[in-house]
């Protein structure tokens, strides 16, 4: 179902923190629009500002922020223009949930699983009582695949797969537009993974909810994701559909992370990007990929756009611009 | 090195720095104590009796008071007829000869004196020597004091008749009245004239007159007459080493069966959770207090049975779950598997896991001893012929001390105990916040 | 993909099932109830092998034996009025008689399980010269007549000290690094001193430089005769006592709980439930407050036993009339019945105390009422 009205429009999103070493830059300028529909996955290395940039679009501020700043439109609204207050009632969890990375630490470990579960709906009171609240309860927790006798067992109860599926129910239960997950596989098995990307696939038919999937894991991603953008050192360097960020990308950083992933059906030899993605703290000025670039060139020296080259395509690199 | 570091580390709190010179000076001061009035000579001092103490005064205050600007309590005053004030001796007639010893001093004080006592030193064969005492006044007046015969100690301030010659008023504050206002004292020079008969050639005469001060040396004195600097300097390093002693054998014991505890696996360590768990339940106390009453209160007894009751102490499970982690910790496999010696791994591997648990635990229960031995003398049973600071605290206790305005015979040891217990406390507290890494976190 | 039927058996309920979790916890219960009551006949053991050390006991047993020899001779009309060496010898005839039944003579070991189930029935003896309030020279009796008077003032003061602990260490965990968290930190040293150390210096500047409070005893003497009156004496006095102990708990007691609280605050569920919408007050209560307090209960048990021993020596200092001045009495007078008597009431004490917290635990941390393994407060 493509639908081409915008969900959320982010425009120059800054996150910044300060620590004991200087100004980290976390989500430094980012860009990009997602329309209602399709999912998109936004990857990344360790450390590019990836998670921070979940935390910054959920104003989950830590308490050595520095910076929060720029536009981000849910549906039309300006939602960084929200006191926290009216943030709290009108955008989290409604609107927008997130299922953070381990998410297996993200139960409370005294409460039950259906409380948890239910918690959304009896907070912003939308549900009359705590029967309906139950009911919804569990059909989200049959949305997820996790068995109902479940519900009424404590967290330490559960394997973590099972807990991973808890906390994606609970940000579905809500029925929001949009469910940002952070790693939701890393701290899996390969076999738990698998089941878990079948329950993603299967809910992302089923629901109309829109998916933000952050991972670094470029090979699970791609059963999921309908766009693509690629983050680099706290930017987003590269907007595309899948299809293409699959198999031609743009951007060199791009290009590299395909070239030295494994596929099945060719046979390549894997390559690597030599170097260190830049530190956030002071990152260079201009490209911040053009060290470890081996398309750089002199115009590198300054910091290129985020351009669009085609449709919905967007690059960050004076290659294509 | 590592340990340098987390010096370093430390001393970038306050409260660290403050704690460690705290202890540092209470550690100068035991040792300085401990040089200066060995063990054997405490022990006479704080016995007492005979003629150690005998020209202090009684629950007297300590001579700092002096420095607030509107005390001027009177001092002890000795005047000895071998050193100050004249002598003369004049013989009469055979063999009796007459002797006159004038000991003058100053009053400049307000208030009266605790107590008059004259002491004579007579030597003689079977006579002793007679005297007869004048008291004179700074505005001329003779008072005669009495005749007697020259004993050891004539303590006027308990005669009777004198008492009652002088009004009612006894010695120490009928000599010093100024006759215009007489709850005043009057000030000037005063002589103590004493006028002896001396029976014999060899015979000769001494005289000593000792004016009680209300104020006396710098702590004070107790009931006995005791300077209490001597149970207050010694308290520190009995405390010190009751404490660290105490803390050490418990720690050490705690820490072995840990060890076992793990070592062993399952069964070993339920039986010492469950013992510890009888040991927390044991009132350790009232057991102390019946050790003390029935058996023997000498502070080695209970030093030791203060390390019996606590080695499975609460530490137990927090050292266990170490002990645990370190056994269990990957690193060690890692070390054994690449011929690592097993004291490479217990010095450069499991120490330095150990101590950052066992300090702060160990510098923080040093009070918690102090205290109990504290609170065991006040209790009355502290060690019989030590001068502990429990023991000052108990016998001010016992002799209402805080109801008779003798303050500073309470307050004294407990401010050094105070301090003492936090200046530990601190660099505990701050040993915890250096070590703990959980409170790195946050 | 087929959608799972939901038989209706299996719908979730939104309460605890009752018959199970309370089974569980009532097993929890048992077993801690036997390890404790172990525990205290080990300690009542203890108490009976250091009280006899001296021959002590055996003493207090021939006390109560002449004693009630005496007695009974007295109250014969005969045997009363017989001369006073005939009379005397019989009573010593009879002593020997009684001792010998009641094992006097055999080594101690035998005689121990008596001295131990008299102490676990409360069958302590008599007192030689100390008496009850009410006038009695039984052991137990001297001893239970004190009792409320020490409930109440530990009972306030444990109470005050783990709300006001409470209450100012989950205000301190919102406000870390503020000059109230530093200022609390600094004065926790002060828990180094007992709680009577303070009470001293309390008296001294509270009943005596400044004479505003009484500086000892329960309620003013003579008691007031209305209930206000006696209860806003009773006030008064409670006011140093309960002050002293809070003193010399209350600052670490914050200090820990406040950073039991912080760490607790850092972990990931309290973030997720700020990302759900939560507000910052459920947030604090059901995401910091609840995971937090299993070991807040811990640290507390720990924190009253503490408090347990140094009522002995507060109440003396306070003159307040319960078992810890019972004890220091006692202790001047040399009365060995009484003082092995309420050691024994202090093991009590202690275990019931215990006991409690480890229910309280058990109603807090959900492992007991699942089943899981859980060590309980200790």
């Amino acid at each position: 179902m493509m639908k081409k009205d915008t969900l959320i429009r982010i425009e120059n999103l800054r996150l910044y923190f300060r620590t004991g070493g200087g100004i980290v830059q976390a989500v430094d300028e980012v860009s990009f629009t997602l329309s209602r529909g399709p999912s998109m996955v936004i990857v990344g290395e360790s450390g590019c500002g990836k998670t921070s940039l979940a935390r910054a679009i959920l104003r989950l501020l830590p308490r050595n922020v520095h910076t929060y700043a720029g536009q981000v439109s849910l549906n039309g609204v300006d939602i960084m223009q929200l006191g926290d207050e009216r943030f709290r009632r009108e955008v989290r969890w409604i609107r927008i949930a997130l299922v953070p990375q381990a998410a297996m630490n993200s139960l409370n470990p005294v409460i039950k699983i259906w409380d948890q579960v239910a918690e959304p709906l009896l907070i912003h009171r939308l549900v009359r009582g705590k029967g309906e609240a139950a009911e919804r309860a569990r059909s989200a927790c049959e949305l997820v695949g996790l068995p109902v006798d479940f519900l009424d067992r404590y967290p330490f109860e559960l394997s973590g797969g099972m807990r991973q599926r808890a906390v994606i129910a609970m940000a579905l239960v809500m029925k929001p537009a949009l469910v940002i997950l952070d790693e939701p596989t890393s701290a899996l098995d390969v076999l738990t993974q698998a089941n878990i990307m079948n329950a993603l696939k299967r809910i992302k038919r089923e629901v109309e909810t829109s998916f933000i999937l952050i991972t670094h894991d470029i090979a699970t991603s791609s059963e999921l994701a309908d766009e693509a953008a690629i983050m680099y050192a706290g930017q987003i360097v590269e907007v595309c559909d899948a299809a293409r960020f699959y198999h031609e990308p743009f951007h060199p950083y791009s290009r590299k992370l395909m070239a030295s992933v494994p596929t099945l059906r060719e046979e390549k030899e894997l390559e690597f990007i030599p170097g260190q993605p830049p530190s956030l703290i002071n990152p260079p000025v201009g490209c911040r990929f053009a060290e470890r670039c081996p398309y750089r060139f002199g115009k590198c020296e300054k910091e290129p756009p985020l351009a669009e080259v085609g449709a919905g395509h967007w690059v960050k690199c004076w290659l294509h611009n | 090195m590592r340990v340098l570091q987390s010096l370093r580390q430390l001393m970038r709190y306050p409260a660290a720095v403050v704690g460690l010179a705290i202890i540092g000076a209470l550690i100068v001061v035991a040792i300085y104590t401990v040089i200066t009035v060995p063990y054997s000579e405490v022990i006479r001092l704080w016995r007492g009796g005979g003629e150690l103490w005998e020209e202090s005064p009684r629950t007297a205050w300590p001579q700092w008071i002096n420095l607030l600007p509107w005390e001027n309590r009177p001092t002890t005053l000795i005047v000895c007829s071998t050193e100050v004030g004249e002598k003369t001796v004049r013989p009469l007639a055979e063999g009796i000869s007459e002797v006159e010893i004038l000991l003058p001093f100053d009053f400049t004080y307000d208030g009266f004196p605790r107590e008059i006592t004259v002491f004579f030193t007579a030597e003689y064969d079977e006579r002793r020597p007679h005297v007869s005492l004048i008291w004179l006044t700074p505005d001329g007046r003779e008072i005669r004091v009495g005749e007697r015969t020259a004993l050891r100690a004539y303590r006027m301030s308990i005669d009777g008749g004198l008492t009652r010659r002088l009004g009612g008023k006894p010695a120490h504050v009928g000599l010093f009245a100024d006759p215009a206002a007489e709850e005043l004292s009057l000030k000037g020079e005063y002589t103590l004239r004493v006028e002896g008969l001396l029976f014999e050639d060899d015979a000769d005469l001494d005289a000593r007159l000792v004016v009680y001060g209300q104020v006396h040396g710098l702590a004070g004195t107790d009931h006995m007459r005791r300077d209490l600097m001597v149970g207050l300097l010694w308290g520190i390093p009995v405390a010190l080493a009751f404490g660290f002693l105490a803390a050490v054998g418990a720690q050490i014991s705690t820490f072995v069966l840990a060890a076992i505890g793990v070592w062993h696996g399952k069964w070993v360590d339920g039986v010492f959770r469950w013992l510890t768990q009888v040991n927390i339940i044991l009132p350790i106390l009232p057991l102390l207090i019946m050790v003390g009453m029935f058996f023997s209160r000498s502070i080695w007894v209970i030093l030791g049975v203060v390390i019996l009751l606590n080695i499975f102490s609460a530490s137990y499970f927090v050292l266990h779950a170490m002990f645990l982690q370190i056994k269990e910790a990957p690193y060690i496999e890692a070390a054994r598997a690449y011929g690592a010696g097993s004291s490479r791994i217990i010095f450069r591997y499991m120490i330095p896991k150990v101590i950052p648990v066992l300090l702060p635990q160990f510098v923080m229960i040093i009070p918690t001893f102090v205290f109990i031995e504290a609170t065991v003398a006040v209790l009355g049973l502290g060690d019989l012929h030590l001068p502990t600071l429990g023991k000052v605290i108990y016998d001010a206790h016992a002799n209402a001390a805080i109801y008779n305005g003798h303050y500073y015979w309470m307050v004294q040891p407990g401010i050094i105990l105070l301090i003492m217990g936090i200046g530990f406390a601190m660099v505990g507290y701050t040993l915890d916040r250096v070590f703990n890494p959980r409170l790195r976190q946050i | 993909m087929t959608k799972m039927s939901i038989p209706e058996a299996q719908r979730p309920r939104a309460r605890i099932t009752v018959p199970t979790s309370l089974a569980r916890i009532g097993r929890y219960v048992l077993v801690k109830l036997i390890t404790i009551g172990i525990a205290v006949v080990v300690a009542i053991l203890l108490t009976i092998f250091v009280a006899n050390w001296g021959g002590h006991l055996d003493e207090i047993k021939k006390a109560a034996i002449s004693e009630g020899v005496a007695m009974m001779v007295m109250d014969n009309e005969e045997l009363r009025l017989l001369p006073r060496e005939e009379r005397e010898a019989l009573i010593a005839e009879m002593i020997a008689i009684q001792e010998r039944r009641m094992g006097l003579d055999r080594p101690f070991i035998v005689r121990t399980p008596g001295y131990l189930i008299g102490a676990l029935t409360l069958d302590l003896g008599w007192a030689p010269t100390m008496t009850s309030p009410s006038g009695s020279r039984l052991v137990r009796l001297i001893i239970l007549e004190r009792l409320p008077a020490t409930l109440v003032l530990f009972g306030t003061a444990q109470l005050l000290l783990f709300f006001t602990g409470l209450f100012f260490a989950l205000f301190l965990s919102r406000r870390y690094g503020s000059g109230l968290d530093k200022a609390i930190i600094a004065l926790a040293p002060i828990s180094a001193a007992p709680s009577w150390f303070y009470g001293i210096f309390l008296i001294l500047f509270f009943a005596i430089l400044l004479p505003i409070l009484p500086f000892g005893g329960m309620v003013a003497a003579p008691p007031p005769p209305t209930t206000l009156g006696y209860a806003l004496s009773l006030l008064s006095h409670l006011v140093l006592p309960v002050l002293a102990i809070l003193v010399s708990a209350v600052f670490v007691t914050i200090y820990n709980w406040r950073t039991f609280f912080l760490i607790h605050s850092s972990e990931d569920y309290v973030e997720m439930a700020k990302a759900k919408g939560l507000s910052s007050g459920a947030i604090e209560r059901k995401y910091v407050l609840r995971p937090t307090l299993p070991p807040i209960i811990t640290s507390f048990a720990l924190t009253v036993i503490t408090m347990w021993m140094g009522s002995i020596l507060l109440e003396g200092v306070f003159k307040w009339p319960g078992l810890g001045s019972l004890f220091f009495e006692a202790i001047g007078h040399g009365e060995t019945p009484v003082i092995v008597g309420t050691t024994i009431i202090y093991a009590y004490l202690l275990a019931v105390t215990l006991f409690v917290l480890d229910i309280v635990f058990a109603l807090v941390d959900p492992r007991v009422k699942v089943g899981a393994e859980s060590r309980g407060t200790i």
